[in-house]
């Protein structure tokens, strides 16, 4: 039965990096830089879930929605006022990395002054945090629920990005953006869009994050380098790019604590990325 | 006057700090986020030869630079390949192992309980015991730093940095062997950053594993990009600002921790608004 828990488990986290690496891929394809913003707003994600449903004890269902919404709102406002700025001057992607990384610093900072440094669970009581029972396997409600919701929200942009107006705009705009704007596709109003779509997965992985195990305001850049990872070593050019890298990431993150131990974990997207650089730098799969 | 000698002290280990991390990323172009990594070596090298093994400190100042060089070296030899944001990745993923190594290995650094009771330095009898000897001491090395940095910027070694800087691939078509260029500063870099961290680790007397995090490696970034890229002028410039502003917020009595989150914010908004506004920064002659 342990193998079937694992493979449970694999699932479950597979899908919680297949979500962030799937956010993480919409910016990164569209405007091609590392957008560190990223791991702001998953933390956001999770302190607002905190805020609305454990502060302001609204109903949880609300207050995900609430939460996630604010997330996506927070990269939004993001590419409104910093990015949107940098691409007209097109400046080099290292000025937009480095400013997404102080986006990252500074909201990690502002949310610690307001939250603390300790770190901050979302579920009100213990019986929040309920288990369900998978054929003698168990998994907490909320992995449950993100293996559930993950797999719609990844059939959902898949249809989305192959088969609406917006999907098409978006794989213009990351083909050649210049040439999109040529042909008359908003490339201003979908690059929003993106990014808002984009805040919304990474709020969506703050808020399992703060169920599960909690936050602390240095999480956001904890979370980043395998969400990086994952994304990168799957494919960056490619949607299901992101899922297949996770799933790698989520599987030698398994080998590794069954042959060296735990707390070695966070070497491995590190170890993955540097493999990957030299192998095959593009990742596995193409557009 | 003992807080203005402490002042210095920490300009001068900062500034030494900043003044690698430009030769780094401002002379080449690499933009490194390890340097809080090579200045954690740096100190914990001295900190373990010290209180484990009876090195004097004034020893390990030598022995510090060649151990985080020849790290540095081990781990450039893949490094020196990327370029750019994959560098970026590159360096922190090194940072993230390092944190993780410095906070696990407890036998060999004490993790999170650290290493206490670090000597200071002393030679032929005299110890660096008082503020004012060891600003004096650290203002030396930071001395020796910058004359290293203005002979490497005005050498023929520099001006190949400044190219690749600008454009690896031409330079590569005139024979360069760029990854050489770049693997070597990144070891004379890291080399440098180790000496601030004995400095430190012989100053505070006691180091843990959360003082090497990202967020000193943002201060540098902070400082680096704030006095300008490519300048050594810069760099000391940049380290002198963001250690005197900040101190003056000590003044206002916030509780130790909220001040240090301010800051960390400050940091962070000041290189989205360097990025916007002033991507050269105070003296820089180079744009990102």
């Amino acid at each position: 039965m342990i193998t079937w828990q694992i493979f449970l488990y694999i699932i479950s986290s597979g899908m919680y990096f297949s979500l962030m690496a799937l956010g993480f891929g919409f910016t990164l394809r569209s405007v091609k830089f590392f957008n560190l913003a990223y791991g702001g707003a998953f933390l956001v994600g999770g302190y607002m879930m905190f805020f609305f449903y454990r502060s302001l004890s609204i109903f949880f269902p609300a207050a995900l929605l609430f939460s996630i919404i604010t997330s996506g709102l927070y990269l939004f406002l993001c590419y409104i006022f910093i990015f949107r700025a940098l691409l007209r001057r097109k400046a080099k992607s290292l000025v937009l990395l480095i400013a997404s990384f102080g986006v990252l610093v500074a909201t990690s900072a502002i949310l610690g002054m307001i939250f603390g440094n300790q770190p901050t669970f979302v579920p009100r009581r213990l019986s929040d945090v309920g288990t369900v029972n998978i054929l003698g396997a168990t998994l907490n409600t909320s992995e449950f629920f993100l293996i559930i919701f993950a797999f719609i929200i990844i059939v959902t942009f898949s249809y989305m990005r192959f088969h609406t107006r917006f999907g098409r705009a978006t794989r213009a705009i990351e083909d050649d953006s210049e040439v999109a704007e040529l042909v008359g596709i908003p490339k201003d109003k979908t690059i929003s869009r993106i990014f808002f779509i984009s805040g919304i997965c990474a709020g969506l992985g703050g808020v399992v994050e703060g169920l599960n195990s909690g936050l602390i305001p240095a999480s956001g850049l904890f979370y980043m380098l395998p969400t990086i990872v994952a994304a990168v070593v799957g494919g960056m050019q490619s949607f299901w790019g992101g899922i297949l890298g996770a799933f790698i990431l989520v599987i030698v993150q398994q080998l590794t604590i069954f042959f060296f131990g735990a707390s070695w974990v966070q070497a491995v997207p590190f170890a993955i990325l540097i493999i990957m650089l030299f192998v095959r730098p593009e990742g596995i799969l193409k557009r | 006057m003992e807080y203005l000698y402490h002042i210095l002290i920490l300009i001068s280990m900062y500034g030494i700090l900043a003044l690698a991390q430009n030769l780094v990323m401002g002379t080449t172009g690499l933009l490194t986020i390890a340097g809080a990594a090579f200045y954690g070596i740096g100190a914990y090298t001295a900190a373990i030869l010290a209180t484990k093994f009876g090195f004097n400190i004034f020893s390990t100042l030598f022995i510090a630079p060649l151990a985080a060089g020849l790290i540095a070296l081990m781990v450039g030899e893949s490094f020196a390949r990327f370029r750019d944001d994959y560098f970026m990745l590159a360096t922190l993923g090194f940072l993230m192992i390092f944190n993780t190594v410095a906070r696990n290995w407890e036998d060999f650094t004490g993790g999170s309980y650290g290493i206490a009771g670090i000597p200071k330095p002393h030679i032929f009898g005299f110890v660096f015991d008082t503020p004012l000897s060891f600003m004096w001491l650290s203002l030396v090395i930071i001395m020796i730093v910058t004359t290293i940095t203005y002979f490497i910027s005005r050498s023929s070694f520099g001006r190949v940095l400044n190219a690749i800087r600008e454009d690896e691939d031409a330079l590569s078509v005139f024979g360069y062997k760029t990854s050489t260029y770049k693997l070597l500063v990144f070891a004379i870099g890291a080399a440098l950053s180790s000496l601030s961290g004995v400095l430190f680790a012989s100053y505070l007397t006691f180091i843990d594993s959360n003082l090497f995090t990202v967020n000193e490696s943002i201060l540098l970034w902070a400082m680096v990009i704030l006095g300008g890229l490519a300048k050594n002028r810069g760099a000391l410039l940049g380290a002198l600002l963001l250690i005197v502003i900040p101190e003056g917020l000590r003044f206002i009595g916030f509780p130790v921790e909220f001040a240090a989150l301010l800051r960390q914010c400050m940091y962070g908004l000041l290189l989205v608004f360097l990025m916007l506004y002033r991507p050269k920064g105070i003296l820089g002659t180079y744009k990102l």
